[in-house]
This record gives C-alpha cells, sequence and structure tokens, in this order.
C-alpha cells in the first residue's frame, strides 16, 4: 500500500497520491475508525538524531491519532514515501497515514508549501522542531507559521544555551503561539522540589534573602532555565549572564557546574543569609533527591522521588498541555537577558 | 521586563511564590492517615498499593504518616512486612524499591487493638501525636475506615472518647472515609448517620464510592457540558430512554457472607447505579466546584418517582445466578459460593424501572440493571433517542433504527454513536452504522486507579466525588419500596439464570412490556 514518489518538484500531485491512499484506507472494513486529533510535523536535519526522533515521532502517533508529516532533512535525497498505518485495541481499529518527506536542500519556501498542501485542515497542527541549530534556522520560522503549537527540545544541540537563547529570540516575534521546550519540561520535578523548600511560612521569609544559586547538570540549558525560573518568580533582574539583582537591591550569584549526563540536574544549592537549602541526586540512587535545609531554617534530610520523565511523555505533555504558558514565556524572556549581556 | 506574576496560595492559604503556575497533583499539607481495618483484604489489595504508588509519583506530602490499626497482633516490624508483600503483590509499578522504600515504611507504624477498646484508642492518640511531633504531621488526621458497616459507630465513639474527633483538634484539620455500604437500609443509613454526625459534621465526612472516581464516570460531565451539540437533545422531546447497566462477570469473590445481607439491588444499584443516573439526567451545575455538582445530583434524585408497593413487580426484575459457563470454565451457582446458604433467596441480579418527575424527564424511562456472572464485563449508560416522526428512505424491509449514544464506561472506555445511512448503490437502503471514539486511542493517556484519585482528593478536602448524605438518603427512599416488597415476597424461581448469560428472563420482560429490549451485555 505504500506510495513512493521520487520528486517534491510536483507538490500538487503529492496531495493528490496521498488523498487517493486517504480514501483507499478509509473504504469500508467493518470495526475500521479514522480518528486524526491532529498534524504531526517533525522536523530533523542531524543524522545523529534521525533514528531517535523518527522512532518517538512513531509512538507519539501511535497513542494520538496523527497525520504525521516527517521531515528529514538529515539526508541529501529528495522525495516522498506516502505510509498508511493503522492501530489496534481489542474492539478497534483504526488508521491514519504518515508522510515521509526526505527533503534534502530543498528551498524554505517549497518546504512551507508542500507543508500547507499536506496537513489537514480541520486538526491541529503540532511542529516539532528538532533542527541542529535550533530555531535559528529559517525553516523553523516558514513552518512554525503553519503551526498551532511548536515543540523544540534545547537540550538536543551541544550548545544548548544557545538554542535556548535561539527561541528566546524566536518567540520574541510571536507572543501568542504556544511553545514548550523540553529542556523546560523535564525540570518540572526540579521546579516542584525547591518549590517545597519554601511550602512552609519560616523557610518562605528566606526567598527575599537568596544570595546565591548553585546548579550542577551534565548540559547548559537545565541550569540556564532553572536559575531563569526563580529569576522570573522572585522579580530579580539579570545583570550578567552569572548575577541577578534582586527587588531591594541585592546581588544573587549563580553558578553552573557542568557535570554528569547530558540533560540531568544532580544539584541544586540556594544560599540565604542564614540558611542553606541542598537538593541532590541520591549517589546510591539516581532516581532519589535528598532534600535537607542546614542553619536557621535546619531541617533534618528528607527523599523526594525524581520522576524521570521520559521523552515521549514530554512531547505528550507538550502536545496536551493547555495554551501559553506564562511562566515559561517570561522565563525564557530572562534567559535572552542572561545571555545577551 | 518580567511580568509580575502573583504566587499562588498552598493548602494553608499562603502564597509561595515558586508554586505559580504549577500543575502538579501533589498534596501539600502534611497528614496523618490512620486506616482503620488495616490488615483487611480492601486495604492489602487496594489502599497500601495506592498509597506507595501515590508517594512513587510524589502525590504524597512530604511529611506524612500511615498507622494501621486493626484486630490483628502485629509488631511495627510484621505491619511493615504485611504492607511491603501486599505493593509486591498488587502494586500497578512492581515491587518496592529502595531507598524510597525504607523511607516509606519509616512513616509506617500500627496499633493493634478492638474497635471498641478504648485503651488501644488511647495508644493511637499518643502514636498522632508523636508523628506530629517526630514526622511534622501538624495535626492533620484523615481516618479511613476500611472495616465491616457494624464496626463504624465503635470506631467513632472510641475516636470522641479519646478527643481525636475534629472538634477537638486544635491543630489542624481532621476528615473521615467512610466506605460503602453507607446503611443496609433507610432506616440503619439514618442511625449510622446520626451516630457519626454526633462527631464529625458532614463537611467532614467522605464516603467513599470507587466507582465515582473511575475516569469515565467523571467523562459524562464533560461530554455534557463541554460540547455544544448534546444539551439541547438530552430531554424528552429527543430521548426515549435511557438504559445503565452495570455488569460483572465475577461472584461474589469471597464476600458472601456480606453478599447475603445485601444483594445486588443495595450493593450497585443505591450507590453507584444510581449515581451514574444523577450524572447523566442532571441539570448543569453552575460551576465545578464540589456542592455546586452535589447540589444538582441531589435535586435530580429528589425528582426520582416514588414507586408505589403495588407496582414493584411491574417496574423492577430479580434473579440469582446457577452454575454456568464464564469465559469457557465451569463456575459455581450462587447458592454453592462459600458462605451463602443452600437455600438463599438474595438477589444477584436486579433491574429497576425509574421515571424522573421533571421538566427534562417526564415520561422518559430509566432502565437500571446489575447482576453478578453475567455474559461479560460491561458498565455503560445507553442513551435511545426517539424514532424519526416520518419515514422519507428506505426499501421495503428496511429498518431504520432509533439513534443510539452509548456510553462506555468499562472496558474499552469510550462513546459510540449509532446513526442510519444510505447503503450506496442505486436503491435507497438505509443501514445502522455505528461511530466510536476510544479514549485509549484518543488520548492514550492512563488515568489513575480510583483509589489513588479519590485518597488524595480527601487529602486536599476535596469532596466532589464523595457522596453527600442528602444524595445517600435520597437514594435509600428510591429503592426502599423495592428491597420491602422483595423482602416480603420470596422469589420461587431462585436460581433464575445461567451464570454466563444475559441474566433473567424476567428482565427482558421488563422492557418488552414497553416495546423495549436491553442492549445485548
Amino acid at each position: 500500500m505504500t506510495v513512493h514518489i521520487d520528486s517534491l518538484d510536483d507538490v500538487r500531485s503529492l496531495a493528490e497520491s496521498l488523498r487517493h491512499l486517504h480514501k483507499r484506507t478509509s473504504s469500508g472494513t467493518l470495526g475500521t475508525t479514522r480518528a486524526v486529533t491532529m498534524n504531526f510535523v517533525v522536523f530533523v536535519d542531524a543524522p545523529s538524531v534521525r533514528e531517535w526522533v523518527h522512532e518517538r515521532t512513531l509512538s507519539v502517533a501511535e497513542k494520538h491519532p496523527s497525520r504525521v508529516i516527517f521531515i528529514d532533512a538529515a539526508s541529501s535525497r529528495e522525495g516522498a514515501d506516502l505510509i498508511p498505518t493503522q492501530q489496534q485495541t481489542v474492539t478497534h481499529t483504526s488508521t491514519n497515514e504518515r508522510v515521509e518527506l526526505s527533503v534534502g536542500s530543498l528551498d524554505p519556501n517549497n518546504l512551507a508549501g508542500l507543508l500547507d498542501e499536506l496537513r489537514l485542515r480541520e486538526v491541529p497542527t503540532v511542529l516539532w522542531w528538532a533542527g541542529k541549530n535550533g530555531c535559528d534556522d529559517p525553516r523553523f520560522q516558514d513552518l512554525r507559521k503553519q503551526a498551532t503549537r511548536v515543540v523544540v527540545d534545547s537540550s538536543l544541540s551541544e550548545r544548548s544555551g544557545n538554542s535556548v537563547r535561539s527561541l528566546a529570540n524566536a518567540l520574541a516575534l510571536d507572543e501568542h503561539q504556544p511553545v514548550f521546550d523540553l529542556a523546560y519540561l523535564r525540570l518540572d520535578p526540579w521546579r516542584e522540589m525547591i518549590a517545597q523548600f519554601f511550602d512552609n511560612d519560616d523557610s518562605r521569609q528566606d526567598l527575599s534573602s537568596i544570595t546565591a544559586v548553585e546548579i550542577d547538570s551534565g548540559s547548559e540549558a537545565e541550569a540556564i532555565y532553572l536559575s531563569a525560573w526563580l529569576s522570573n518568580l522572585l522579580h530579580w533582574s539579570p545583570t550578567s549572564h552569572r548575577s541577578f539583582r534582586s527587588q531591594t537591591g541585592h546581588t544573587i550569584t549563580f553558578l553552573h557546574r557542568l557535570r554528569g549526563e547530558l540533560r540531568r540536574v544532580l544539584r541544586v544549592v540556594l544560599t540565604t543569609d542564614g540558611s542553606e537549602y541542598h537538593a541532590e541526586v541520591s549517589e546510591n540512587d539516581p532516581s532519589v533527591v535528598s532534600l535537607s535545609i542546614t542553619g536557621v531554617h535546619k531541617r533534618a534530610p528528607w527523599l523526594v522521588p525524581l520522576q524521570s520523565i521520559d521523552n515521549l511523555s514530554l512531547i505528550e505533555r507538550a502536545i496536551l498541555a493547555p495554551a501559553i504558558d506564562p511562566v515559561f514565556f517570561n522565563t525564557l524572556r530572562i534567559t535572552a537577558g542572561m545571555q545577551g549581556r | 521586563m518580567t511580568t509580575l506574576i502573583s504566587g499562588t496560595k498552598n493548602a494553608e492559604g499562603q502564597s509561595n511564590p515558586l508554586r505559580t503556575g504549577m500543575d502538579t497533583n501533589r498534596i501539600n499539607d502534611p497528614c496523618s492517615f490512620v486506616l482503620f481495618g488495616a490488615s483487611g483484604d480492601l486495604a492489602r489489595r487496594m489502599i497500601y498499593p495506592a498509597m506507595y504508588n501515590m508517594r512513587l509519583n510524589d502525590i504524597l506530602p512530604s511529611t506524612f504518616s500511615i498507622i494501621g490499626f486493626s484486630r490483628t497482633k502485629y509488631s511495627n516490624d510484621e505491619f511493615h512486612t504485611f504492607v511491603k508483600s501486599s505493593i509486591e503483590e498488587f502494586s500497578r509499578s512492581g515491587p518496592p524499591n529502595e531507598p524510597l522504600w525504607s523511607e516509606f515504611a519509616g512513616r509506617l507504624s500500627y496499633v493493634s487493638g478492638e474497635f471498641d477498646e478504648i485503651e488501644a484508642f488511647r495508644r493511637l492518640a499518643d502514636r498522632l501525636d508523636e508523628n506530629d511531633e517526630k514526622l511534622g504531621c501538624n495535626g492533620n488526621r484523615l481516618y479511613y475506615l476500611s472495616t465491616p458497616p457494624h464496626i463504624f459507630t465503635k470506631v467513632v465513639d472510641c475516636l470522641e472518647s479519646v478527643k481525636l474527633g475534629p472538634r477537638n483538634n486544635t491543630k489542624g484539620w481532621t476528615r473521615i472515609v467512610i466506605e460503602k455500604p453507607f446503611g443496609l437500609d433507610l432506616a440503619s443509613a439514618r442511625a449510622l448517620q446520626n451516630e457519626i454526625t454526633r462527631v464529625f459534621d458532614e463537611k467532614h465526612i467522605y464516603r467513599i464510592d470507587h466507582y465515582l472516581g473511575k475516569e469515565p464516570v467523571q467523562d459524562i460531565m464533560a461530554l455534557r457540558f463541554a460540547n455544544m451539540i448534546f444539551e439541547p437533545i438530552w430531554n424528552r422531546r429527543y430521548v426515549d430512554s435511557i438504559s445503565i447497566t452495570a455488569a460483572e462477570t465475577v461472584g461474589v469473590e469471597g464476600r458472601g457472607g456480606y453478599y447475603e445481607s445485601a444483594g445486588a439491588l443495595r450493593d450497585m444499584i443505591q450507590n453507584h447505579v444510581i449515581n451514574l443516573l444523577a450524572l447523566v439526567a442532571m441539570e448543569p451545575p453552575i460551576s465545578p466546584k464540589a456542592d455546586h455538582i452535589r447540589d444538582e445530583k441531589f435535586k435530580v434524585m429528589s425528582a426520582l418517582r416514588p414507586i408505589q408497593a403495588d407496582l414493584v413487580p411491574k417496574v423492577s426484575a430479580r434473579g440469582q445466578y446457577s452454575d454456568g459457563l464464564i469465559d469457557g470454565k465451569p463456575v459455581p451457582g450462587y447458592r454453592e459460593e462459600e458462605s451463602v446458604s443452600p437455600t438463599s433467596t438474595t438477589e444477584t441480579y436486579a433491574a429497576v424501572k425509574f421515571y424522573i418527575d421533571n421538566w427534562r424527564w417526564s415520561d422518559v424511562p430509566f432502565y437500571l440493571r446489575t447482576g453478578k456472572r453475567l455474559a461479560r464485563k460491561v458498565s455503560e449508560i445507553a442513551v435511545r433517542f426517539r424514532q424519526i416522526p416520518h419515514r422519507l428512505f428506505g426499501e421495503t424491509g428496511d429498518q431504520i433504527d432509533s439513534n443510539v449514544l452509548v456510553l462506555k464506561i468499562q472496558p474499552d472506555e469510550g462513546i459510540s454513536f449509532r446513526f442510519n445511512a444510505k447503503v450506496p448503490g442505486p436503491k435507497t437502503h438505509i443501514r445502522s452504522v455505528s461511530m466510536d471514539f476510544n479514549y485509549g486511542t484518543g488520548f492514550g493517556v492512563l488515568p489513575p486507579p480510583a483509589y489513588e484519585r479519590l485518597i488524595g482528593d480527601a487529602m486536599r478536602g476535596d469532596a466532589t466525588l464523595f457522596t453527600r448524605w442528602d444524595a445517600v438518603e435520597i437514594a435509600w427512599l428510591a429503592v426502599m419500596p423495592v428491597i420491602e416488597r422483595w423482602s416480603e415476597t420470596a422469589p420461587n424461581d431462585f436460581p433464575n439464570y445461567i451464570a454466563g448469560s444475559q441474566g433473567p428472563l424476567s428482565a427482558d420482560a421488563l422492557l418488552f412490556a414497553d416495546g423495549r429490549e436491553w442492549r445485548r451485555i
């Protein structure tokens, strides 16, 4: 049933082939339904992550019935494969299509036109951008114009700090488009743990006297996001890429130590005038974090399970999350300020 | 540069700015969870695995304790072993791992005693004080009665005697979770309510019905009130009838003693099934707040037409299963089950027809049925719409069926809609087709088990999914005429359906008399 097309030049004939395929798979088997919740558009241009991204794309589509449009710019060849897909449960068979486009060095304008022809109009379009150059790539700007929401992963890039910056710059152009960075979503458990320190009245007073933030992580994006998140919610202004100023005018130093695996945070320490708030991944079990407070608000260590959220779940969260997250949006703006100095 | 965002309030009503915008299920209030009936089957199968999974998913507060209370003589170590083995056997996340298990176990302790032994409750009070001090539980207490119903009042009395009731707790909040059944009839339910409310106010009481914690039950409201297309036709003008089915393939599963005094009507119709009826028939609540939803449920249950005693045989049917085959395997009849009398007249199947006397539902029959050892495990609500007023299409012999919207609760949670379409070809043949939506394939997200959801809600103080007393009372009022009539007239045809079948013929007759029929189980 798979249809292969050698050239992407004739966009209309490609769309026509897709419509034929759609009709063929729609017709008549009892118990077969067609359910489409979105166009899931995925862009990848690095051969090193192509398979990884492709595998997760199929997993997402398996759980969320979609028209998948997989744009592969990792190889130099050009062509399209139109592939019918089926998911089966005990009582249902659900059919869809996947379009795999090898776009080589196709002109960005043609790429946008291609997507415009191939996507279904009546469902939302989610763009998962896995481009190696972050969001500076002109193709990102072209594709995202057709997307109702955008998912990126700044940590995919070796220079993840730069990726965060390029996302912040790209977003500056449009404040109304829901955008999700997996590098930020991955930090949910850490944000929760840091918030936990300050749930009681006594410790909460310490929020205004934080003087230093130390973060150990395997890539820079996580540390930048966590410190910018604190800055956002505690109303600190970035004064350099390594310091903030509080509302009362005192300086907060930010230290990032590159340690451990990519995308993993190992340790966060917040120092205040009288106490130190310490969260560190357990040496015995990487899925547990030990939290403790020393100093004035001393509290015996307690353990918190570190929810290891797999990438597939993060993508799903980004797809299902309700619209724009203002906390993330403002955090991202701060990252631009941090790195731009 | 930054936009000012005010902090969100935590459970104590204070603001932690770092929680702004945080979408979390985590419970912030420290809490001691006291489980009465700690060595029982429900605790072992459901509650410990639920608590441990809540811990694994970081839903429990960072400061909590679990105290088991039961008659069984356990040391703390033996209790830990008991809890650990229950998690190993029944937890959805598999056996417990270190170091989290040790940390969890460090918060588990046990008090052994009779349920009316004041001295044991004093030991419990000491343990709670100790946990407040050492584990930081802040005086917040959630009591969970996982005991037989006749124990409820003993526990409540003893709690009050040692000043563990809410009126004596000046440090934090006190709540009590009570398992169903809430009474065995209207009189015993009222007596139980009077006893409990001597100590606990209604706002402290969480009557748990795990059925209402199931995700698809909550989806009923979303379907009705998050879509524009259903509400305009959700009334007597368009709806012909509504049937609600809760069918099981299992028998009494070792609970013969309890079931003998309950039966299908008390065990399922009075609580689960009537609650489904309320959700499907109520008016839109003004907000999703617990009391607004519960007000609407109560209003529609208040409109259930009282069943006249002499009409009971016409509007109800009962049955009891004999031996038969389930999934090709032989199973015993009800009377051969453990702790069941060989001449038992307890019904294992019940069907009742109700009417709701209000503007929306006048004269629309609601057919409710439940049974054990039926052909298939299925819970669903089928909304059958009226026939078209004038037939335009269809060749001779074509049957134009009514539209049916089915809300499938289990298994394969979803929605299906049956409508008529023209068969392709030169003639205008009309045939029924079905449009199906399946939550599993539609969203691909596994909802948490009902007990995790409900225990978490009780800890948060969210009573939306728990049953308020007025609803319990009105549900008893609705079924009492049937209970009384059935107890006065012993059935002479029991057992009257074969295990693995569709149920008794008398249930079919109930609908045939109205020119309708049940959907096949």
